[in-house]
Order: structure tokens, then sequence, then C-alpha cells
């Protein structure tokens, strides 16, 4: 308790500080401009089904990309559109007789976002659609030798971008997946939450 | 002389060998004939001392027959050792004392059997003790530490005997069909005097030690009455009924036949069976013996001057020949064997001479410069006797005691391949020697023909005057244009095994192949993200009383029976892949021998549902976070 009081008023006294200074804004982006984001992402997934977890541990390293459109309202604020993708793929063994799996999982999204963009930095929140396509693959022993199929979700996402020049940024976000499926005849989880970041190349329309 | 000449004398020389070693053959072949080799083989015993019967056994499990010779004791020397001559090849050595079976107690020892009483595949020792007025006279369990090593386990038996024997017969089968060796022994009382001839008022005495199983023994009457003094026992199933029954030679009394209920309490059939049951006979030997190869057990009666033989006709006996002879010697014991490989059993009387069987189990003197049986026409005081192969060389050979002198070792030197022997390793109750079995040869591919049969034999320890064949079944027969033979092994509890295409001059290892233990199925679910499989993983364990599974077979028994795998010898589980879990599964495993032999089946029943907790193979499990 004492230290969270003392975190407080810390922050209180970093805040009275910073108002005080004069207030000079930065900015690296031109205002009103509409722009283009290409973006390299590669972060870590946090699949919540059990058995994944079991299997294949608790995370998974993934490689994605993204496009993005950026529609200013009314600066600083403005909406994004984003589409892109990710994929994952992640050894294992089955719980019992601990024969080889291979799992891959290939994500595409389109998400709808409020953003608030500074010109320095940019911060951004927004729902989405989720797609889901997987391929298992199993052991020569095993009885079958795969599974694959797809399916869609939805997402809610937010995070942040730290512009380095006008045409370059850095990203970082999370998401929070909900996707399932039945068709295995049993209900597997694949949402769960993905921390990323990556670089973004910018191009002004 | 010149080089010439030398080898015209060395061509006549060789040539006159040649003749000499073709008459010989000649004479030899087919014909039974013996030399008298005990002095060589250094197992005379004692001259000072009666041999009173014989047991062949291989004790330390060298392959080879050793010896035990049961001594009487004398009024000088009441506690005199037993001989145990161990079979060292070219000579055997008495090591009866350091080996723990010298068992002298006085008056010395009558019946002995070695049996193996614990089903650990060696023999172990039940010998008798006869008072002759010297107590305490108690009878004696020796267990065969595996290596030929015995200890007293007298102990064993509960509660302990507190009365003096006068033991002669003992008897070692599996009389209850409990699946353990039960023991039964003869005079369980001082005889005051042996030679009444009249019959005694019944007695129901504690004559059977009835194994509990557990390693003890517990005394027991079981319908066998003491009627007057009890020489020779026997065992065998007469009536082919599947139980052991017992049969005695008494002194006063006729000798009789007890038939066994099945549940190891006996009847006295005698007279019902057609035995004799006049009294005033001093009988010494009984033995059973299929002598007219029709597959069930004659039986002879030996007695002073004289032995009965009676044909066994559906379980009833007729007397159809009485063989006698001249010298003054008391009739003991007769064995039955093979002695001339030509398929029938023939018959030598202890210190006697053999008698050939015309196959129709009939019985002709051999002389005795014909069966060179000289040197056992001069025994004195011939007492039991028995058979084994001791040399290996494929033909009976006769190991005689002698109460009054040195015993006598007779080579059987017939030396050709038309035999075959059988081992019983293992009986279905893990026992070795098999006591209680019938085996059957046949000719190849005409197993149950009974013009095809070749011989019958059933396995048993002592029998007509304390005297054990080395528990080997040996049959004579003909391996002339490469003839094939089928081995039918009936055990006592009907398990059977059929061993076949056998050629002649070899020795078959029997083993009972038995069912593996602890078969237990377990539903367990083995999951990939996408794909969820429930297993039955299957395990048992290595039955014991096997020491030769080439591999495990499975089966699943829901609809008919399909095999499903065979497995290992070395492995003791295996896995049923994705199957159903709302169906019970019903599955067997068979451990097989090298011979092919299977054996019978270990079931176990996996019931529907849902599969059993999630265990990691190796023994580490995990709970329900993948944790282990």
């Amino acid at each position: 308790m004492r230290k969270t009081a003392a975190l407080l008023c810390l922050a209180l006294a970093v805040s009275s500080w910073a108002r005080a200074q004069t207030q000079t804004r930065i900015r690296l982006l031109p205002d009103e401009e509409r722009y283009l984001t290409v973006g390299l992402l590669g972060g870590i997934y946090f699949l919540q089904d059990e058995v994944f977890q079991e299997l294949y541990g608790k995370s998974a390293p993934f490689l994605g990309g993204e496009l993005t459109m950026r529609f200013p309202v009314r600066e600083p604020h403005g909406v994004d559109f984003s589409a892109g993708g990710r994929t994952l793929s992640r050894k294992g063994r089955t719980s019992y007789t601990e024969e080889a799996l291979n799992l891959r999982l290939t994500n595409l999204f389109l998400s709808l976002r409020y953003s608030y963009d500074t010109g320095r930095f940019a911060i951004f929140a927004g729902p989405g659609i989720e797609y889901i396509s997987y391929k298992e693959t199993y052991a020569a022993t095993f009885p079958i030798e795969s599974v694959k199929g797809s399916r869609t979700g939805f997402h809610v996402t937010g995070g942040g971008y730290l512009h380095l020049t006008s045409a370059l940024s850095v990203k970082a976000y999370l998401k929070f997946c909900k996707v399932e499926t039945d068709n295995p005849g049993f209900r597997v989880n694949l949402g769960g939450t993905e921390w990323g970041m990556g670089i973004i190349y910018r191009f002004y329309l | 002389m010149d080089g010439r000449c030398s080898l015209r004398f060395s061509f006549w020389r060789g040539g006159i060998f040649l003749a000499g070693l073709v008459g010989v053959s000649a004479l030899c072949f087919g014909q039974i004939h013996f030399t008298e080799v005990s002095a060589r083989f250094g197992v005379r015993g004692s001259p000072d001392f009666g041999g009173q019967g014989a047991s062949w056994v291989d004790v330390n499990g060298d392959g080879r027959a050793d010896l035990f010779v049961k001594n009487q004791g004398t009024e000088a020397l009441p506690s005199i050792p037993d001989n145990l001559f161990i079979n060292y090849g070219d000579s055997f050595i008495d090591e009866a004392g350091s080996r723990g079976v010298a068992d002298a107690y006085p008056y010395g020892t009558h019946g002995a059997v070695f049996v193996d009483l614990d089903g650990d595949r060696d023999f172990d020792l039940f010998a008798s003790t006869a008072s002759a007025g010297v107590a305490p006279a108690r009878n004696h369990l020796y267990r065969n530490n595996g290596n030929g090593f015995f200890e007293d386990i007298t102990s064993t038996i509960h509660p302990a005997p507190n009365v003096d024997l006068t033991t002669s017969g003992v008897a070692a089968a599996d009389f209850d069909g409990d699946g353990d060796i039960d023991l039964y022994f003869t005079n369980p009382l001082l005889v005051s005097d042996p030679l009444n001839p009249f019959p005694s008022p019944p007695r129901s005495l504690l004559n059977f030690y009835v194994n509990n199983g557990d390693g003890t023994f517990t005394p027991e009457y079981r319908g066998v009455d003491w009627t007057g003094f009890s020489q020779g026992v026997a065992t065998g199933d007469y009536d082919g009924d599947g139980d052991i029954d017992i049969a005695q030679a008494m002194w006063g009394p006729a000798s009789t036949v007890f038939r066994n209920d099945g549940s190891g309490h006996f009847l006295n059939v005698g007279a019902e069976i057609g035995l004799p049951t006049g009294y005033g006979e001093f009988d010494n030997g009984i033995a059973w013996a299929d002598m007219d190869n029709d597959a069930d057990l004659d039986l002879a009666v030996v007695g002073t001057g004289r032995i009965d033989l009676y044909r066994n006709a559906g379980g009833a006996y007729s007397s159809y020949q009485v063989i006698s002879w001249t010298r003054p010697i008391e009739g003991f014991h007769t064995s039955f064997g093979d002695f001339d490989n030509d398929t029938d059993l023939d018959l030598y009387l202890s210190g006697e001479n053999v008698y050939e069987n015309d196959g129709q189990g009939n019985f002709t003197l051999v002389p005795a410069e014909e069966s060179g049986l000289e040197a056992s026409l001069r025994i004195a005081g011939p007492r039991g006797c028995a058979l084994a192969d001791f040399d290996g060389d494929g033909d009976l050979d006769i190991y005689v005691t002698n109460e009054t002198g040195s015993n006598r070792l007779f080579r059987n030197d017939l030396n050709n391949s038309d035999w075959l022997k059988a081992e019983i390793l293992s009986d279905t109750g893990g026992h070795a020697g098999g006591f209680g079995a019938k085996l059957d040869l046949y000719e190849a591919g005409k197993v149950g023909v009974p013009a095809s049969l070749k011989g019958h034999r059933e396995m048993s320890g002592e029998y007509g005057y304390l005297g054990q064949d080395l528990p080997i079944a040996h049959f004579g027969v003909s391996a002339a244009g490469g003839a094939k033979y089928d081995l039918k092994v009936t055990f006592q509890d009907g398990t059977q095994r059929v061993y076949p295409g056998l050629a002649p001059g070899q020795k078959v290892g029997v083993a009972s192949v038995s069912p593996p233990l602890n078969l237990h199925g377990e539903k367990v679910e083995n999951k990939a993200l996408f794909f969820h499989e429930t297993l039955i993983e299957l395990t048992w364990e290595p039955n014991p009383l096997n020491d030769d599974v080439e591999n495990y077979r499975v089966y699943e028994l829901n609809a008919g029976q399909s095999l499903l795998a065979e497995v290992s010898a070395s492995d003791y589980s295996y896995t049923l892949r994705n199957i159903d879990r709302n169906r019970a599964y019903r599955l067997a495993v068979t451990a097989v021998d090298s011979l092919g032999v299977e054996s019978d089946p270990a079931v176990t029943t996996v019931n529907a549902g849902n599969p059993a907790v999630r265990l990691q193979r190796g023994g580490r499990s995990r709970n329900t976070k993948g944790q282990i």
C-alpha cells in the first residue's frame, strides 16, 4: 500500500513538472495526410487452449505483416483500416505416446481502429475479424496422417506507434483473439493473447 | 620281411577285425545285451549294508542322470547314510553327505522319491525312515536349492508327526488335483508283526502329506486304510479318469488298487476290478505299465517266486501271464522299459533276467548268455532297481540294489538311433518331471489312431519295490526310412500338447506353456491438438513357469478370435490404437514357445467408458495443465 502511494506521488510530481514545461509539439508527420503503412511484425502468441499448452508449450513465436490505411478525421484523431496476417509453426509431442507433432497456424485479419496520432507517436485500438487456418501433421505411427481446417473469429487490439522519421515507425501492440472450432469433434480454442512489435514504413497518398 | 609281405599281413589283420566287428554288430543289433559296469563307474555302494532301492534323477540340472541309493541299516550300523552318486560322465562320486541328503536316520531309508515339491523345476526328496525298533523314526523332506544341494524342510509338515513309522514304499503325485504335489507313504505305524498273513482290522491312519500350496504339508487320512504290512507302491491313472490312483503291494492282505474319486480320496477297489482278494501272499512290488501298447496301464504284481501280469480292459483287470523263476530269490521289483528299442516294453526282474515282450504283452525269458546279465543272477539279495540312460546313448541301463552285498549297474550295449526321449521340463503346475502326465507317441500325422500308437507312458515317481526310473520317458521307435513321429502330451489337468514330426535319436524337452500373468488393460487418452485418440494399453507379466517363450500373441475376442499382433518375448505390453471408447473390448494374450506351442489365453475385459487418467508412458504423470 505504501509502495502504491509512493508511486502515485511520483507520477503526480512528474506530471506537474511536465505541464510546467513549454508546450512545444514535435511533429514528424504532416497534418491531415492519409497514409498507407506496410509493416513487418513479430511476436509471441499465447494460446488459451490447455491441450495446446500441454503439447506445444504455453506460447509460440510468429512472424507476420500488415497493411494499414489511415484516414484522418480531425487531427490527431483518425480511423485505421488494417489487414494482415501471421504464421507460426510449432513442434510437440502427443500426450501419452509422445509421438512427434507439427502444428502450423496461419492467421489473416481485418481490423477497424480508432487512432490518435500526435505526429510523434500514435496509439490505436479497435476490433476486427480473424481467420485462422490450421494444419497438424503426425508421426507415421499415429492413426492418421494429418488434420487441417480453418475457422473465423474476432479480435480486439490496441497498441501504439513511435514515429522515428516521417516514413518509419515502430509499432507495438496487444491483441486478444477469440477463435474456437468444433470440427475435430471436440472444442479447440485457437484464441489467445498476441504480443507483437514491428517496423512500419509509411507512404503518403 | 619285404614290404609286400607286410602289406598282406596288415590286410588280413584288418579283414579279420572288420569281420569281427560286423559279426558283433549283427549279434547286438536289435538284441538285448548288457554289460556289468558298476565297479568301473564306482556305484557299487557299500558291501557292508544293503541297498533297498534306487532313484535315477538329475539333481543338479547338468543333464546327466545322478543316482540315489536307499540304504537300510544294520543292527550294528543302524544310522547309515544313503548314497547320492553324482554323475560326472565317466565316473560317479557319492556326495550324499555334502549335498545334504545322507538321511542317515536309524533304521535307514526304504522308500524315497524325487519330485518337484515346490514347483521350482528341480527335484526335491521325500525320504522314508523305517523304525525297526529304533525311535524316533520319521519321514523327511528335503528341498533342492536348484543346484543339487538340499536342505531339510521336514518342519514344513504341520502338525509335526509324533508317531514312529515303518514306511516302505512312498508315492508322490497331485492326488487331489489342486496343482501341487502330495505325498503318500505306507505303514504309518510301528508294525509289530509284518509277517502276519491275516488282514488287520482297517485302521484309518494319517498316511498322506497333503500339500497346502504354501510350502507346508498337512498329515491326513484319505481313505487308504492300513490292513497289513505294505511294501511297494505305484501311482497311475489306471481307469483313465484323469486322476492318480494308487496300487500297493501287501504282505498278508492281497495287493490292491485304491481308486481316486477325483478329490484325492481313495477307495479300495481291488475286488471290484478283478484283482485277487485272498490273503497270505507276500508281495513286494507292484508296477503299472502299458505292456500291450493299447494306451492303458496293465498291472504287474511281484511276490515270492512269481510275477502276476494283469491286462487292463476298460479299467478292469484279468490275469493273463504268470512269470516264475527257479532261482531262490524273492521277487521284489519289476522294471518295464524298451531295452531293445523295438517299441514294446520289456521286463526286468531285480536279480534275475530280462523278459522280452512279443508286442502283445506276453513275455519270454532272454537267456543270460544272450542278455549278458549273468552278474544279475548272482545278486544274493536283490531289491529295488531303476532304469535310466545314464550314459546318454539312447538305450535304457539298469541299476539293481542288493540288500546283502554290492549293487550292480548294467549298461545296455544296444547303441542305435531307434529311440526318442521326452523330458517334461515343466508341467501345467510348473513341476519338473510332470508326474501324472501321459505321453503317447504316434506315427507322424496319426495322432489318436490306436493302430499307430508307438508307446504310452505315464510319468510317475517310485514304483515296483522302491525303484524310481529317471523321469524321462523313453520310447523305442524305428528310425528306418526317415520315419517321423508325433508326441502327444496330456498333462494331469487335461491340457494337451502335440510335438509333431519328431525324428528318432533325440530328446524332446516338453514344457507346458503357461499363460502370462496379471494381464491388465486400461483405456488411455492420447491427445494431439486436433485429434484425440483413445487407446488400450495392455500389460502383462511373464509367467515364471515359462522358460522358452518365443513370443506373445494378442487377440481380440469380441467377434470370434482375431489375432491382433505377435509381440516379442521381451515385451510385456501392447497398445491398441484408436479404439472406440464407447465399446467394451475383450482381449487375450497367449505365450508361444519355440516349438510353436501356445498357452491357454490370459483374458481381460476393458469396459466401455471414458479413458482413464492420462499417464505418460514411462511412469511420469501429468496434471491437466500439462505440468509434469
